[in-house]
Formats: C-alpha cells, structure tokens, sequence
C-alpha cells in the first residue's frame, strides 16, 4: 500500500496558494498505474516520492529530473512539507519519508520493521534500497543508458575493494605493533648482537686508549730528554765558536784566489755533509740493532776539521761502509722475517687491486667488491707495520749514509787535491777565513737552537701533563710493544699516536650508535611485550598475498574496466584493442542481452543473446539482427524500462516510470508482469507506471 | 522463464583467477570489510 500526502504553498505575488492532492487518491496499491491530465498532480507525486527516497542526491537519476525535483525544494516563492508510507505485500516492512515543517529543508527517512523502527541515511537507504525513477524520452539511446548501471557497480566494488585494502592494512599495522612472538625474538637476537658489538667496542676503545697511553708516554719522554740532549750540544757548539772568534783578529785576504774558491765549495759541502750526519746519527740510534760500538766512534767525527786538514777523519768511510754492511744483514734478517713476506704480499695486492677499484666487480668466493677487499687487506697489513716501519727506516738510513759518502769522495778527488797544491802559497790566511765564517755558522746555530728550543718546551708541557713517568715505569707499563716504538722515528710516533685517536673517535662515535639502536630495540621490546598477540599473527604472509592481490584487482576495476566502459559509452572504440578489452565488451553486450530478456518487436518476442551498443545491434537467438533504430519506440522503451528492473542485487526496488507515451499496452505489459514478478518476490516495494490522459484514472496492476 | 541476469556474473566472467571471484563475490554480496578478510583466511588454512 502507499499512502501519501503533501501541501505546496506557491507565493504567486497577489496571494499564496495551497495545493494538495485532490484528484489523484492518496492511498494506492503498491503497483499501479495512473493517467491524467495535465496538472492533476501525478508528476507532482512521483518528483515527492523520489524526493522523499533521497532523488536529489542520487546521480542516476537523469538531470531533467533532478532539475524537477530541486525546483520543488530550491525555490524561494515555494515552500513544501509532505508525508509518503510504502509498505510491502505483507506489511511486515514499511519505509516513511517525511518533511513535517514547510520552513526546515529536513526530510526524515525510516524503516519500520517488527523490530522496530529505525533512521536511514543516504547511505543505508543505498544500501538496501533501490529507487528507480526514469522517463524514457528517447529509448534507442536511452538503452545505452544501462551501461551506466554497470559503470556505477565498478565504481562502487572498485571503491569496495580499496576499503577491502585499507582494512587489510590496517591488520598488517595491528599486527605488527602487537605481541609478536616472531618479532620479540628477533628483536632479542638484535639486542644481544648489538650487546656484543657494544662489548667488543669497549674492549676495543679500552685498548686502543691503554696503547695510546704507552706511545704518549714513551714519546714525550724520549724526545723531551733527546731535545734537552741536543740543546745542550747545540749550545756548547756556539759557546765554543764564539770563544774562537773573540781570540782571532778579523784580517783581510785575498778572495780572488783560486784556493779561496775552491774552500768556499768545500765549506758548503761539508755544512751539508754536516745535516746529512745529523739526520744519520738519528736514523741509526734508532735502527741499528747491532755492532753498536760503531757509534762511539761515528759520534767523535768532527766533519768541519777536514776544512783545516783537508781531508776526512779516516772513521768516516770506514764508518759509512760498516753500517750500510750492517744494516743490509738487518735488512734482509727482516725480509726473511714471515710477517714482512706477509705485509709484502698485502701491499703488492692492494696495488694491483687499486687501479681496478672504479670497476663495479665481485670477488668470486668471497661477494665482496673490489673495495672491500683492498680495505680487508689493508687492516691485514697494518698488523705488520711496526717492522714496515723498520725496514723503511733502514732504507732511509742507507740512502743518507750513500749520499754522505758522494759528497765526501767529491770533495777527497776533486777538492782537497788543489787545495794541497795552492795551500803553501798562502801562509796563514786559512785561519782567518774560517773565523770570519765562525759568526755565519752561529748564527745557524741560533736557529737550531730555536727550533729545538720550542719542541723542547712542547715535549716538556706534554710529558709534564702525563705526570712525568720515569724511564722504568713506561718500559714495564710499554712492555714488549715499547721495543717495537724505538725503531719509530719522530715523525712516525706522531703519525702513530694521531691513528690512535682518530681510531678511538671513531670507536666511540660507533659506540654512541650502538647504545642508541640498543635502546631503541629495548623500548621496541618492552612495548612489544605489554601488547596481547594478534589473531592474524601467524596469517601475515596470506594477507600480504591478499593486499597485492586487491592492487591489482582495484587497478583492474578503477582503471582498466573504467576505461573499456568508457569507450563503449563514447561508441568509440581504440584501434588496436587488447584481447582482455574484446572479452570485456563481449561479456557487457552479453550481460546486456540478459538484462533485456525476452523483447516484443513487431508483434513477436524474441530472447536477446547478444547487445551490441557500439553498432547499435541486438543479436537474438534465432540469429536474427535487429537494429536499435529499426525498433519500434514503445518497444524499445519497454526493453529499456525491463532492463532497468532485471537488477542484480539485493536492494528492494521502488520504480516510478513517466511520461511512457510512446509505450501502448501491447508494450506495457512485459512491464507490469515484470513489476508483478518482482512483487510476488518480495523485491519490488512499488511500481507506479504515469501517462498522460483526458481524465484522471488509478488502475491497479497487482492482478 | 526469464534468464536471470547479475552483475555478479559479469563480473565472475570477467575475472579469471577464483580468488578473484571470490573476493567479488563477497564484495557483492554486501560482506563487510572484516567479514571479507576472515572468510578469506579461513579458507586459505583449508
């Protein structure tokens, strides 16, 4: 049954008029049929039912009528309220749409049901509700129109399936910030790892920092005491030049002379001779380990007498050869020695992979880039450096102790024999040549002394700042490592003792991370553990399976099947279409023809099989080709309007057909049996079927 | 009698694979997101 009332009150300027139904009953049957004449209200009562069910909001319904429907409501001259009850064949549900207040634009929709009443919403009205409200103006293209039912479904199972797909992420979420057995226990393998590495960086820096203690030690007392030493020797040098200088009388002499000349090459050689010896003296202090006593005599060399003698101290070369002797033996004991072989075979790989390293290359058997492993071979190398270290030293010691000797025989061949020729011309001007260059050779002494003066200072302030250990205490604290440092030159130890702290910076900026990431796991782990376990906890893999499907599907729904239907509805078809595309225009023309069923045209039914709206065809069973245009309006309308009600889900159906003109009852009935069949089943709440006519007539359909 | 017609049916055409129909099929049938999931997992255990 459906009931219904309304008033309109339309300010006409002059006056307000009321309308309310006065022709057209207001209880009816739920299917029906209603002619009349213009103005007798039957629209009027179709626009306010589908106004009451949500019309203007439902984008299906063609925008002539959504225009009708607003006009109802939008306007300023026109106010509006009304009451519509529907109830089913048994009475058992009944839907009521109200608007109680001309001056609220609320409409209230509710269910009524033997469990009670309850509101719907737009959306729960959609849900299960389905209004159907249509005026089939022009049925060929109007057929298309159904395309669009199935255009509305991919949207809205595409939109299904990306809800699908949030609700599927949202366990993944769930069940990963839940108790997860899997994940507590790698979590506690992590913070063990991580426990180890932070116990291994400790010892490590621990290490590192009782090393570094040892070398700061040992340096800042051995070069404290040497530059003390050599203050000393530098200063006893000057005080005696400048005793020398004070006794002489500066005289003049002859510069052009050939010896004079000849003196003035020796003298700067022997001052070069002079540094090179220095240089030596310090090499071999620190790498000669044997045949010592060389040095006593090495150290009595007065180079600077051979000026007066010309010639050398007769130790000089015999010194010179003695210690390169030596120190090849050491050389090759050291060569000999496993680890040097080692570090020797290290460091030529390292030099081979170097010019490799910019190819992006593995190292078969090891996965390991060409980097990697240079950076392996080096750490594998640096465990040798100590006789490294040695053996370049010894290198160093032997190339100074060559260049002493060439500059000696340079002076003993070429030199000192015309010098020994010219000397008896002149007398005693020798003497007073050298005192003259007594004040230049001070005054480089000076300058030694300044430098020894300030590396002195900055060992005292260092060594100082250490508590001034004593020579005993850094050997037993140094044990066998010290013995590795004496070899070390000046610059070695500082280069040695700079790696230690960069190495220790950099231990303990990797200890910082690892105390961060072991507190992060730890944080992790507690809160992991106040969480109760997922019910899908051991489902994880099965989900994610489903997530990628539901990409896909989604995909397939919003973007591939919107297109396809697209190009169907534009009758505009790609050129080279896909075969995926070509089952799915088949399987829509056939899903089409199914909808339309059974058709009348002219005066046989035919079963369509096959709906071609690109080409406008409907293919039938028997085979016969009908063209949309070639049908007959009524009947086409009527295919259309059977269509409409073949739905495929659910919702309960309210259909409401106007203006149906062109349809006579010849095809009409397909109609009515079909709201009938719907009745019987329980799905169809109304059927209101309105044409035009001379008098105002309601028939029933029900029978 | 009149073939029944669905878009349902479409759609279980369209789609090749049978947990794709399935998941349409519930989607159809109106299931709710959660109710999806458990039918889904359930009948992947057996």
């Amino acid at each position: 049954m459906i009931e219904y009332d309304y008033l309109i009150e339309r300010d006409e300027g002059n006056e307000v008029k009321e309308f309310r139904p006065d022709k057209i009953p207001k209880k009816m049957e739920n299917l029906c049929y209603i002619e009349g004449p213009n103005s007798s209200g039957k629209s009027t009562l179709l626009n306010i039912i589908a106004l009451g069910l949500y019309g203007l909001k439902n984008n299906r319904l063609h925008p002539a009528l959504q225009d009708k429907l607003k006009s109802l409501v939008g306007s300023n001259h026109q106010k509006l309220k009304f009451t519509i009850k529907i109830k089913n064949k048994n009475g058992s549900l009944e839907i009521v749409s109200e608007k109680l207040d001309l001056n609220k634009p609320d409409i209230i929709v509710k269910e009524i049901t033997s469990n009670g009443e309850r509101k719907l919403s737009k959306e729960m009205f959609e849900r299960d509700y389905n209004l159907i409200y249509d005026i089939p103006h022009d049925p060929t293209q109007r057929l298309n129109h159904l395309i669009d039912d199935i255009k509305d479904a991919q949207i809205r199972y595409g939109n299904s399936i990306g809800r699908l797909k949030e609700t599927v992420r949202r366990i993944l979420a769930e069940i990963d910030s839940s108790r997860n057995p899997k994940r507590i226990s790698e979590l506690n393998t992590q913070y063990n790892d991580k426990e180890n590495e932070l116990s291994i960086c400790n010892k490590t820096i621990e290490k590192q920092q009782l090393q570094l203690n040892i070398v700061e030690d040992y340096t800042y007392f051995r070069f404290y005491n040497e530059y003390k030493i050599k203050l000393n020797q530098v200063q006893g040098k000057i005080d005696n030049l400048r005793k020398n200088a004070v006794k002489t009388e500066k005289k003049t002499h002859n510069q052009n002379s050939e010896y004079y000349t000849n003196l003035e090459i020796a003298r700067r050689t022997v001052q070069e001779m002079q540094s090179i010896y220095n240089k030596v003296s310090d090499l071999l202090n620190i790498s000669l380990t044997k045949d010592k006593h060389y040095l006593n005599i090495w150290q009595k060399i007065d180079l600077k007498r051979a000026l007066e003698e010309l010639q050398f101290d007769e130790n000089l070369e015999e010194c010179i050869l003695h210690f390169k002797r030596v120190l090849r033996e050491q050389e090759d004991e050291l060569k000999e020695d496993e680890s040097s072989k080692e570090a020797d075979f290290f460091n030529a790989l390292i030099e081979v992979l170097e010019s490799y390293k910019r190819f992006n290359l593995t190292i078969p058997g090891m996965e390991k880039s060409i980097s990697e492993f240079i950076n392996d071979l080096k750490v594998a190398a640096e465990k040798h450096d100590t006789i490294i270290k040695k053996r370049k030293n010894i290198e160093e010691t032997d190339a100074e102790l060559a260049k002493l000797k060439r500059e000696m025989d340079k002076l003993n061949t070429s030199v000192f024999p015309d010098m020994i020729r010219l000397k008896p011309l002149l007398g005693t001007k020798m003497s007073d040549y050298i005192t003259e260059n007594a004040e230049q050779e001070i005054s480089s002494l000076n300058n030694q002394l300044s430098e020894f003066q300030n590396k002195y200072e900055y060992y005292e302030n260092l060594y100082s700042a250490k508590g001034k250990p004593i020579e005993k205490e850094i050997m037993s604290k140094g044990g066998k490592k010290i013995r590795d440092y004496i070899s070390y030159t000046e610059e070695q130890l500082k280069d040695k003792i700079k790696e230690l702290r960069n190495s220790i910076n950099d231990e303990t900026a990797n200890k910082r991370t690892l105390e961060h990431s072991r507190i992060s796991i730890s944080t992790e782990l507690e809160r992991l553990k106040d969480k109760k376990p997922h019910r899908y906890q051991n489902q994880v893999e099965a989900l994610n399976e489903l997530l990628s499907k539901l990409n896909l599907l989604e995909s397939k729904f919003k973007i591939d099947y919107d297109s396809y239907i697209k190009e169907i509805i534009d009758k505009n078809l790609s050129k080279n279409i896909t075969k995926e595309q070509e089952n799915y225009n088949d399987a829509i023309f056939h899903f089409l023809a199914k909808k339309i069923g059974r058709f009348a045209h002219i005066n046989k039914e035919y079963k369509a099989i096959k709906v071609d709206l690109i080409n406008g065809i409907i293919h039938t069973e028997d085979k016969k080709r009908i063209h949309l245009q070639d049908m007959g309006t009524g009947q086409s309308q009527s295919a259309y309007l059977k269509g409409l009600l073949n739905t495929s889900d659910k919702r309960k159906v309210i259909a409401m057909f106007d203006e149906v003109a062109m349809m006579d009852n010849k095809s009409l009935e397909p109609i009515y049996k079909k709201f009938r069949e719907l009745y019987e089943g329980g799905k169809l709440l109304a059927g209101i079927v309105v044409q035009r006519g001379e008098e105002v007539n309601v028939i029933s359909k029900i029978k | 009698m009149e073939e029944e017609s669905s878009i349902k049916d479409l759609f279980e055409t369209l789609l090749k694979e049978d947990n794709e129909k399935k998941i349409i099929r519930l989607i159809v049938d109106d299931k709710e997101p959660e109710e999806i999931v458990e039918i889904l997992l359930n009948s992947k255990e057996h």
